[in-house]
């Protein structure tokens, strides 16, 4: 599927009933190991923007959510309201590390599969990391370092990729 | 657009007054990505920060200019000038000046300050690198993997050793909302002991000084106050002597 057909059919769908599926599912599968919300932000910057078997970087974010590069890193302003929004919702007890409630940690989250089969990778791949070696993992993979990434903030992920890939 | 240090001092720096100063500096320390690190009740407003900051920014004819260009435009210079670390790197390094001026102590120039690459700030006295003053900057909202951050952020740039960093602070910035600076003052003043992991030993000052800033510029929480404990030999410090 391109990416525009996908988009085209994100637009009858709601990116934040999607976004909080994966937030729910990802907690879910991390259980104990969910740690924060700053492990899930890098989580999710993997699920969108890079493709695990090819090992690239996607310019087009896999879900739809937008990143950019702030001081704690890879950093999404819609993924992190939905975070909020799962805590006001009482889905989450705030603070360190989120603990999801108990009567939905074993609700089925019903995820396309395609969604679900790149999430299950990464929980394979990166589920044991802490949140701290993510944000330096994820910078890492973007080509940069603490300096050099100063370069980017607040720019789109787009640029940015654009940015590194032709250095 | 880039603004540079010159063009900050003469047009922002010194036409704002030193509340002014002080809340610009507190909110410079702020950024998006903190709110990974704290829970949803101390989240900051980022619509307040870039309406106070921006409001600021603009006494500048330049930063104006730029800003009458556009949405896109303004956006593009705020998330750059006041994400990038260059509005807290500018802010305390004119400080430090004019307090060097205000002192009379002569001969010390920053340079190299809009490189944004370690360390934050470098003050120079004349070509030796022996008599030059190093800062690091770091605003920070939370202590998780604090210590990590030292040993991974900071150690290793001093062990490259391009500069000989025999005075190197590391400085830990809290910005605090006013009601709470007191209490957390209290609890960072022991960050002391990272100076270990930045190799501090009697040949060398190598510190650490962890400061809470708060947005009402409370005195013991403020941006002169903080300068004054850089210059200072609190602490056996005494940078520039």
């Amino acid at each position: 599927m391109t990416s525009d057909t996908f988009y085209s059919k994100m637009n009858n769908m709601n990116r934040s009933e999607i976004n909080k599926k994966i937030i729910t599912y990802l907690a879910q599968k991390l259980g104990s190991s969910l740690e924060g919300k700053k492990k899930i932000m890098k989580l999710f910057f993997i699920l969108e923007h890079i493709d695990l078997d090819n090992k690239e970087l996607l310019l087009e974010p896999f879900v739809g959510n937008k990143f950019s590069i702030y001081h704690y890193g890879v950093y999404s302003e819609s993924v992190m309201k939905e975070i909020y929004k799962l805590v006001d919702t009482g889905l989450f007890t705030d603070g360190f590390p989120l603990v999801l409630k108990k009567d939905i940690a074993k609700e089925n989250v019903d995820l396309e599969v395609r969604i679900k089969d790149k999430l299950d990778k990464i929980i394979t791949k990166y589920g044991n990391w802490t949140g701290y070696k993510l944000e330096l993992a994820t910078l890492k993979i973007l080509g940069l370092d603490l300096d050099s990434k100063k370069k980017y903030v607040g720019l789109d992920m787009k640029d940015i990729i654009q940015a590194v890939g032709s250095k | 657009m880039k603004v540079n240090l010159n063009t900050f001092k003469n047009e922002v720096y010194e036409k704002l007054s030193k509340e002014e100063l002080n809340e610009l500096f507190y909110w410079s320390l702020f950024d998006p990505s903190f709110s990974e690190e704290m829970s949803k009740k101390f989240k900051i407003s980022t619509s307040k920060r870039k309406s106070f900051v921006l409001s600021k920014l603009r006494v500048s004819a330049t930063i104006k200019a730029e800003c009458d260009k556009g949405r896109k435009e303004t956006n593009l210079f705020y998330e750059q000038f006041t994400y990038g670390e260059l509005l807290t790197n500018y802010i305390l390094a004119i400080a430090i000046e004019k307090e060097l001026e205000n002192r009379k102590i002569k001969g010390y120039k920053h340079f190299d300050i809009e490189k944004q690459e370690f360390p934050d700030l470098i003050f120079r006295k004349n070509k030796k690198s022996t008599s030059s003053i190093y800062i690091e900057i770091k605003g920070i909202i939370g202590t998780s993997n604090l210590k990590d951050r030292i040993e991974k952020e900071i150690k290793p740039n001093l062990k490259k050793g391009r500069r000989k960093y025999n005075n190197f602070l590391l400085l830990l910035l809290f910005p605090c909302k006013n009601k709470e600076a007191e209490r957390v003052g209290q609890l960072i003043q022991g960050y002391y002991i990272y100076e270990k992991i930045i190799g501090n030993n009697s040949k060398n000052k190598r510190r650490v000084l962890a400061k809470c800033v708060s947005k009402d510029g409370a005195e013991d929480y403020c941006l002169n106050k903080l300068v004054d404990r850089i210059l200072n030999n609190d602490n056996d410090i005494g940078y520039f002597l």
